[in-house]
C-alpha cells in the first residue's frame, strides 16, 4: 500500500473541499463590497453565517496534513510563501471576527462590512497567488527553501491571483443565486455576468503564461496533452454557459456549474502537479514522512472523516432552503 | 540595525501564541459552563438561565470567532517561522493536530452554527446536543494540542536518525510523561478563568443593585465551581510541578530563583529577586524564611537546587520563569482565598450583601486569564533553549526568511490583533453595560428530537429583536 | 454588641487559619496521600456547605 500516494489523495481531497466550501464564503464576501443596500449585505452574509467556520476549517486540515504527511514539503513550502500565507491568514482573520463583531455594531456595521468584504477579496488573491507561486515554481535546495521571499510576486502568481479572486465570486454569485431571495437574485445574476468570463479569460492567460515560463509545465502538457486539452475545452464550455445563462434560470444551475468549473480546473492542477508535491522539485515520496505517521493519519482520516462530512451535512441541512429575511434571531 | 531572525521569529510566535491562548481558554470554560446552565433550564424550565444563557453565548461567541482565526495562524506559523522544527517535529505532532483537526475543531464548527444560530431552527434537546458537543470538541482540542505541545517538552516514543524523527510507539507519543499532569491542569484553568469571569460579572450587577436574579445565580455558581476547582488545581498543580521537577529540572530551578548548586538550609521562599544571568546570582532578593524548604522539598531543613546545577548555555531566562511563575501562583493562593471566603459568606448567608467580597470579585474577573498566559510563560520560556526538549534547540530550528520580512510580519500582526482585541474589549463591555437581555415569559422548555426535523419557533423572537437592539 | 463582634472576628480568623492549613495540605506539603484526603475533604466539605446553606437568589 503506498502510504504517502493515499495521503497525497486525502490531502488533495481537504484542499478540494475547502476551495469549494470557502469559495463561495469568500465569495460572498467579494461581493459584499459592490452591494450598497445595507439590507441586502445583511441578507448576504446570513446566507453564510451557520456554516463558514466548518468550511474554513478545511484549510487547517490540508495545512496540517502536509505537516504531518509531508513535513518537508511543509517546511519548504511555507517559507517559500511566507509574505501570501501571512496575509491571508491575517485577511482570513478579519473576515471571520467581522461575521461576529459587525452585528454587534449598528453605527460601524459599514465599516466591518468593508472589512468582511476586503478580508474576503485578500484572501482569495493571496490563495491564487500561492497557487501561481506553485505553478512558477520554487527554488529547492538539499531539501530546503532556497529563494527569497519576493519571488512569489511576479507575473504568473498575479495572475492566479486575479483568476481566483473572479472564480470564487462565480461561486459567491452561484451561492446567493440558490440561498437568497428575490430582490438578490437579480444582483447575483448581473455579478455571474461579470465574474464567469473574467474567470475564463484570466484562466486562459494563466495558462498559457503558466506554460510559457515552467519547463516543467510544458512537459506534463506534452505527456498529458489531450487530458488537459479536454479540460480546458470543458472549462471554457461551462463559462460560457454560465455567462450566457438567463436570469430566471433555475437557483440550483448557476452554483453548480461553477462547482464544475472548479472540479475541472483542480482536476487539470492535479494533472500537472502529480507526482511531485513542490513542483518542480520534489516529489511525494521525497518529502513523506515516516510510515508511521502516514498510517496514524490515514487511519484518522478513514475512520473520522465520513463522521465529519455526516454531521456537517447534517448542519448544512439545518439551515436548508431560503436565508429567512430577517436573520436567524427572527 | 541588524535584527537576529531567531529572535523575531520567537517574538512573532510567541506574541501569537499569547494573543491565541486567551480565547481558547475563555472558549473551553464558557462553552462547559453554557452546557451547564442550558441544562439547568431544560430540567427546571425557569427562565432566569434561558437569560444567562442567552447572555454569555454573545461573548462566548465573539471569543470563539477570535479563537479560530488566531489559531489557524499558529497552524501555519509552525511552518512559516520554523520550518526546520516543522521538518523535525511534524511527523511525531503533525498526527496529533491532524486529529486534532479531524475530531475536534469539525465537531465545535459543525454544531457551532446550530448553537449560535439554530435557536429557533431546531427543538430544545436538539440544541442542548449542539451546546454539548462544542463543549465535547473544545475539551477534545485542548487534549489533543496539549499532547502536541508536553510531547515538545518532554519527548518520547520517538527515535532519531539522520536528523529525521521516526515515530516508534504513539501511544508514548500521546501520553508522553508531562500529559496526563498537564492537562488537566489546563481544562481547570479554563473551567476557573470562566468561573471567576461570570461570577465578576454578576458581582458587578449586585453591587448596581441590577439584574438581581441573574446575578445571584451566577455569582452563586461562579463561586461554588471557582472553590471546588482551584483547591484541584493547587493539588494539580503541585504534582505538575514534581513532574517538571523530574523532566526538566533546569525550568524549575530557574522557577525558585536559586543560583547556588545546593541553597542554604532552611532555603527561604523568594517573592522579589534582580537577577543577574550573566553574574550567575541575584543582585536582590526577598523572601518569607524556612517557606522555600516547606513548600518546596517538603520538609523544614531540605535545600533547593539552584540554576547553576545546569550547564550555561542549556540555562532559560530565570527573570521570565520566576516572575511568570509567581504571578501564577499569587493569583492561586488568591484564588483561594476567594473560595474559602465565598464558603464562608455562605455559612453566614451574607454571600450577595458583602460589598468588600463583591467588589473581590470584580478585581478577580480576569484572574484566570492572567493566570493561564502566566503558566503558559512558565511552561515556554522555560523549556528555552530547547524547542523539542534535549532533541532540537530553538535557535537551530528557525525558517530561512530574512529578518524584514520577520519583522514586518511582526508589526502586521501587533496591528491586526490589536484591532480584535480592542473590538473585543469594546462589544464585551458594551453587551455587559446593556446587561442580560428580560427572559420572555412564555419561553418553553419542551420538545424531541422528532420536533427538530420540523422548525419550530419556541419564544417570541419580535421581543427579543427589540429589547436585544435597543 | 461588642462581644458577638469578637467572636465575628475570632471566628473569621480563625476560618482563614484553618484555610491556610487546608492550602498548605493540599499543596502536598504533609505527602501526596495526605493532599488528596485533604482535597477530597475540602471538596466534600465545600458540596455540603452548598447544600446545607442555601444562598438567598431571589424567587421569580
Amino acid at each position: 500500500m503506498d502510504l504517502p500516494l493515499l495521503s497525497a489523495s486525502f490531502l488533495a481531497f481537504t484542499l478540494t473541499l475547502y476551495v469549494i466550501l470557502d469559495g463561495f464564503d469568500l465569495g460572498v464576501g467579494i461581493l459584499l463590497l459592490f452591494q450598497p443596500a445595507k439590507a441586502f449585505r445583511d441578507h448576504m452574509v446570513d446566507s453564510i453565517t451557520p456554516t463558514w467556520d466548518g468550511n474554513e476549517t478545511w484549510i487547517i486540515m490540508a495545512g496540517v496534513t502536509l505537516l504531518a504527511a509531508f513535513p518537508i514539503a511543509y517546511s519548504i513550502l511555507l517559507p517559500a510563501f511566507y509574505l501570501p500565507v501571512i496575509l491571508m491568514l491575517l485577511a482570513l482573520g478579519f473576515r471571520g471576527v467581522s461575521f461576529e463583531f459587525r452585528v454587534q455594531s449598528k453605527e460601524h456595521r459599514r465599516a466591518w462590512d468593508v472589512a468582511f468584504g476586503v478580508g474576503s477579496l485578500v484572501a482569495a488573491l493571496m490563495q491564487g497567488l500561492i497557487l501561481g507561486g506553485l505553478m512558477q515554481g520554487v527554488t529547492v535546495q538539499n531539501l530546503h527553501f532556497a529563494g527569497s521571499v519576493l519571488d512569489i510576486f511576479r507575473p504568473l502568481p498575479i495572475i492566479s491571483g486575479i483568476t481566483l479572486l473572479f472564480g470564487y465570486a462565480v461561486l459567491g454569485g452561484g451561492w446567493l443565486k440558490l440561498k437568497s431571495n428575490e430582490s438578490l437574485q437579480h444582483f447575483a445574476s448581473r455579478s455571474l455576468g461579470v465574474s464567469a468570463p473574467s474567470f475564463a479569460v484570466f484562466f486562459g492567460i494563466a495558462c498559457i503564461y503558466a506554460v510559457r515560463i515552467q519547463p516543467g509545465i510544458r512537459s506534463q502538457w506534452a505527456s498529458h496533452g489531450t487530458a488537459l486539452a479536454c479540460l480546458v475545452g470543458l472549462f471554457v464550455i461551462v463559462a460560457g454557459t454560465l455567462t450566457a445563462l438567463p436570469g430566471k434560470s433555475r437557483p440550483p444551475l448557476p452554483f453548480l456549474l461553477g462547482l464544475l468549473l472548479f472540479v475541472v480546473g483542480i482536476s487539470g492542477t492535479a494533472l500537472i502537479v502529480f507526482p511531485q508535491i513542490v513542483p518542480f522539485s520534489v516529489s511525494l515520496w521525497d518529502a513523506a514522512s515516516s510510515s508511521t505517521s502516514q498510517r496514524l493519519v490515514m487511519i484518522g482520516a478513514a475512520c473520522v472523516t465520513p463522521v465529519v462530512l455526516a454531521y456537517s451535512a447534517f448542519a448544512y441541512w439545518i439551515f436548508r432552503g431560503k436565508t429567512p429575511e430577517n436573520g436567524w434571531e427572527a | 540595525m541588524k535584527l537576529d531572525p531567531s529572535i523575531l521569529a520567537r517574538i512573532q510566535f510567541a506574541f501569537t501564541v499569547s494573543f491565541h491562548i486567551i480565547f481558547p481558554t475563555m472558549s473551553i470554560g464558557l462553552a462547559s459552563f453554557l452546557a451547564v446552565i442550558e441544562g439547568l433550564w431544560l430540567k427546571t424550565k425557569n427562565p432566569t438561565y434561558l437569560q444567562i444563557y442567552r447572555f454569555w453565548l454573545n461573548i462566548f461567541a465573539m471569543g470563539f470567532g477570535i479563537g479560530v482565526v488566531t489559531g489557524i495562524v499558529l497552524s501555519f506559523e509552525f511552518g512559516l517561522g520554523f520550518a526546520r522544527f516543522a521538518q523535525m517535529a511534524g511527523p511525531a505532532i503533525g498526527p496529533l493536530i491532524a486529529l486534532e483537526v479531524l475530531t475536534a475543531f469539525f465537531l465545535e464548527a459543525g454544531f457551532l452554527g446550530i448553537m449560535l444560530f439554530g435557536l429557533h431552527r431546531v427543538g430544545p434537546k436538539l440544541h442542548f446536543f449542539a451546546t454539548c458537543m462544542v463543549a465535547v470538541g473544545t475539551l477534545l482540542s485542548a487534549s489533543w494540542i496539549l499532547s502536541a505541545n508536553s510531547w515538545m517538552q518532554t519527548p518520547a516514543g520517538v527515535a532519531i536518525h539522520d536528523g529525521q524523527l521516526t515515530v516508534v510507539n504513539w501511544l508514548h507519543v500521546l501520553m508522553n510523561p508531562s500529559w496526563p499532569y498537564r492537562l488537566p491542569h489546563m481544562l481547570t484553568a479554563a473551567y476557573l478563568t470562566a468561573s471567576f469571569m461570570v461570577a465578576g460579572v454578576g458581582a458587578w450587577y449586585l453591587l448596581r443593585g441590577k439584574h438581581q436574579d441573574f446575578a445571584r445565580r451566577t455569582v452563586a455558581l461562579g463561586t461554588a465551581f471557582a472553590t471546588v476547582l482551584i483547591a484541584g488545581q493547587v493539588f494539580i498543580g503541585d504534582l505538575v510541578y514534581g513532574t517538571m521537577l523530574k523532566y526538566q529540572p533546569s525550568k524549575m530551578q530557574a522557577a525558585e530563583g536559586f543560583w547556588e548548586k545546593q541553597s542554604q538550609s532552611p532555603a527561604p521562599y523568594y517573592w522579589f529577586i534582580v537577577p543577574d544571568q550573566k553574574g550567575q546570582r541575584n543582585r536582590f532578593a526577598l523572601g518569607t524564611p524556612v517557606l522555600g524548604s516547606i513548600w518546596l522539598t517538603h520538609s523544614l531543613s531540605g535545600r533547593v537546587e539552584g540554576l547553576k546545577n545546569t550547564p550555561r548555555d542549556l540555562q532559560p531566562r530565570m527573570a521570565l520563569v520566576f516572575y511568570a511563575f509567581r504571578i501564577m501562583y499569587c493569583l492561586a493562593m488568591l484564588m483561594f482565598a476567594v473560595g474559602v471566603a465565598s464558603l464562608w459568606l455562605r455559612f453566614r448567608g451574607t454571600l450577595f450583601n458583602s460589598r468588600w467580597f463583591l467588589w473581590m470579585l470584580v478585581f478577580m474577573t480576569p484572574s484566570g486569564l492572567i493566570a493561564t498566559l502566566a503558566g503558559w510563560y512558565v511552561a515556554e520560556t522555560g523549556r528555552q533553549p530547547w524547542v523539542i526538549y534535549g532533541i532540537l534547540k530553538t535557535v537551530d530550528a528557525v525558517s530561512p526568511v530574512p529578518s524584514q520580512a520577520l519583522l514586518s510580519t511582526l508589526i502586521a500582526f501587533v496591528c491586526v490583533y490589536s484591532v480584535f482585541i480592542t473590538a473585543f474589549l469594546i462589544f464585551t463591555f458594551r453587551i455587559i453595560r446593556r446587561g442580560p437581555v428580560e427572559a420572555p415569559v412564555y419561553a418553553e422548555a419542551s420538545g424531541s428530537i422528532k420536533n427538530a426535523f420540523r422548525p419550530h419557533v419556541l419564544d417570541s423572537p419580535k421581543r427579543l429583536a427589540d429589547s436585544q437592539f435597543s | 454588641m461588642k462581644t458577638s463582634n469578637l467572636l465575628r472576628r475570632v471566628f473569621g480568623v480563625t476560618a482563614a487559619l484553618i484555610g491556610v492549613l487546608f492550602f498548605f495540605i493540599i499543596v502536598g506539603v504533609f505527602g501526596l496521600p495526605l493532599a488528596i484526603a485533604g482535597l477530597a475533604v475540602f471538596v466534600l466539605g465545600a458540596v455540603v456547605v452548598f447544600r446545607v446553606f442555601p444562598t438567598e437568589v431571589a424567587r421569580l
